[in-house]
């Protein structure tokens, strides 16, 4: 066998290997969305019935006709994750944008234990960080609240977005800002018109990064809130009975939540590396 | 004196024509709002459950908090649930981190080694990774499901018997290692990748005139070039699979049947949610975050370290 054959097998069989892990790999989230649009009679049929018309009816019953025998109100659900999620995004950008500039570009003392102080909050696992948090907001009188919800996030995602957002920074010439000084703008001038422009995408990503962990986040929505401030991801104890007569209006659910995350990965996979491990890579 | 980073030019043109007063102040200024939020969403609520871990305290009951000393911890440290969490956590971190670690190198090395279509596999391989934990764990429900789950159809097609996922004790921790594996292991691949495409083509092609073998290559170069990435990759994955809840709790809303997959995270939730003792709960909060740092302490160092190397 010539050289060139051999090379033309091996990569053909890292091709189905790689093809038929990749199928695996996304079957699950197939798999939901595909029971989420079957017919209700097919939608735990087996075998499984692969050849169907499409239907919303799964989403019907989940959003409107079916909403009397679900035990949760999934538009109420659904705005508060936006609420929370937008809110402790816009904070988080908002506070993270100005000490990610003190990081990137002024030396003064405690720098290095401030960022390392930011790096070391990464470790507070969400779990054991709710109770302290839970133990704050029942002194405040705001369990349950946006606000709680709001402030938690804010306060878990700073660290990160402090760190992605200053080597997003780095990487733009000081220079740049110092032509723009010396021709007469202040310094918080040349921050929005000269830095901010030039890191939109980093921005962009970082925001979008926030927006999922909020947007994700389980056990500290499980431990603040009851009722009135409820997150989608809570959804999952709301199908504690009958859950196989749900199976339609759950997988429906299960997309619907699923959506925001899926789409972040197929637009936005090359700041993936890069916000995963606050920039330690270079994505 | 406090001064901006940058080019002597900078320094001298722009920095010196200021008030150094408010040089010196503004970094701090630029960093107060951050601090704050730390301090008071953070900080504070860590500090006031580090002095209720001492105290024995249940809101729900009008006894008003008293100091218990380390009756906490004892309790926790003499609770056989405690520790049999913690065998399941070391289980659970082992397994997790080892086969996601090994299989997400594998898949970097595949993908690497092709350029058609590289971007649309690595799309399907990452779908998991970013999705809602508590969610996946419902999808995974409706799989595993013991009578109508597509899994528990394959096999008995192939003439195996069904198998428990989701109700056999003994098949609890690996019904979650599945999932976790599922859900994390392109986090490992992603990150190898980056690692792989930033190797410098000169010294993979000196190393091939030198006639080195493709082992050779992978042990004396690759190997050294992705070190920081492994570290880092197994740091993350460590500290994530230690706390390891949404995914338990979704698929069991408790610690599994026979609580055969309690762990760490599971433990402190269950504790909190049954019996609303705070100040014991704390405890259980603060033994969670010494073990996560007693892991992740040199890491986080040395990473802090290679940081500020500029």
């Amino acid at each position: 066998m010539s050289v060139l054959v051999q090379r033309r097998l091996r990569l053909g069989a890292i091709y189905i290997v790689l093809i038929v892990g990749a199928l695996i790999q996304s079957f699950p989230i197939l798999w939901t969305f595909l029971t989420s649009i079957k017919p209700p009679s097919a939608t735990f049929a087996l075998p499984p019935v692969l050849f169907f018309r499409p239907t919303l009816e799964s989403y019907d019953a989940l959003l409107f006709s079916g909403q009397h025998a679900m035990a949760f109100d999934m538009g109420q659900l659904a705005r508060n994750s936006v609420i929370v999620a937008v809110g402790s995004t816009s904070i988080t950008i908002a506070a993270a944008i100005l000490g990610a500039y003190a990081i990137s570009r002024f030396k003064f003392t405690g720098r290095k234990f401030i960022a390392f102080l930011i790096i070391a909050t990464r470790m507070l696992p969400p779990i054991a960080t709710a109770v302290p948090i839970y133990l704050l907001m029942n002194d405040l009188g705001m369990t349950d609240t946006h606000f709680a919800l709001i402030a938690a996030y804010t306060a878990i995602n700073i660290p990160f977005a402090v760190w992605m957002l200053r080597g997003f920074m780095d990487e733009i010439p000081i220079e740049l800002e110092d032509a723009a000084m010396i021709d007469g703008c202040t310094r918080m001038g040349a921050l929005f018109r000269i830095v901010f422009p030039l890191m939109a995408p980093g921005l962009a990503a970082t925001a979008v990064f926030s927006f999922l962990l909020s947007w994700n986040d389980f056990a500290l929505a499980l431990i603040l809130t009851n009722s009135n401030a409820k997150t989608l991801p809570l959804i999952v104890m709301s199908f504690i009975t009958e859950e196989g007569i749900l199976w339609g209006p759950m997988s429906a659910a299960a997309t619907l939540i699923l959506l925001p995350p899926v789409l972040f990965v197929i637009f936005a996979q090359r700041h993936l590396a890069k916000g995963l491990t606050m920039g330690a890579v270079k994505g | 004196m406090a001064q901006s980073v940058g080019s002597a030019a900078h320094v001298s043109k722009v920095t010196l024509n200021r008030p150094s007063r408010q040089r010196r102040l503004y970094p701090y200024v630029l960093l107060a709002p951050v601090l704050l939020i730390m301090a008071a969403v953070l900080l504070y609520p860590w500090i006031i459950s580090f002095l209720l871990s001492f105290q024995s305290y249940t809101p729900l009951r009008p006894i008003p908090a008293r100091f218990v000393g380390l009756e906490n911890y004892v309790r926790i440290f003499s609770d056989p649930a405690f520790w049999s969490s913690l065998q399941n956590t070391a289980i659970l971190v082992i397994a997790t981190v080892t086969i996601q670690f090994l299989a997400g190198f594998g898949l970097a090395l595949l993908l690497n080694s092709i350029t058609v279509g590289r971007g649309f596999l690595l799309t399907m391989f990452l779908l998991p990774l970013m999705v809602t934990p508590s969610v996946v764990g419902l999808s995974w429900k409706m799989l595993l499901h013991n009578e109508w789950g597509i899994f528990n159809w394959v096999l008995t097609n192939v003439g195996m018997p069904r198998v428990g996922w989701l109700s056999d004790p003994n098949w609890t921790l690996f019904t979650i290692i599945l999932v976790d594996v599922w859900q994390h292991m392109p986090f490992g691949a992603l990150i190898l990748l980056a690692g792989l495409q930033a190797i410098p083509e000169e010294q993979l092609e000196a190393a091939r005139v030198d006639g080195a073998t493709g082992l050779q290559t992978f042990w004396h170069i690759v190997l050294p070039f992705l070190m920081p990435l492994i570290l880092i990759t197994l740091l993350f994955r460590v500290i994530f699979a230690l706390r390891t809840f949404d995914i338990i709790y979704s698929l069991f809303r408790s610690g599994g049947p026979a609580n055969a997959g309690m762990v760490i995270g599971v433990y402190l939730y269950e504790q909190l949610r049954l019996t609303w003792r705070l100040g014991f709960a704390s405890a259980i909060s603060y033994v969670l975050l010494i073990l996560t740092m007693a892991l992740a302490f040199g890491f986080i160092v040395r990473w802090y370290r290679d940081a500020f190397e500029d």
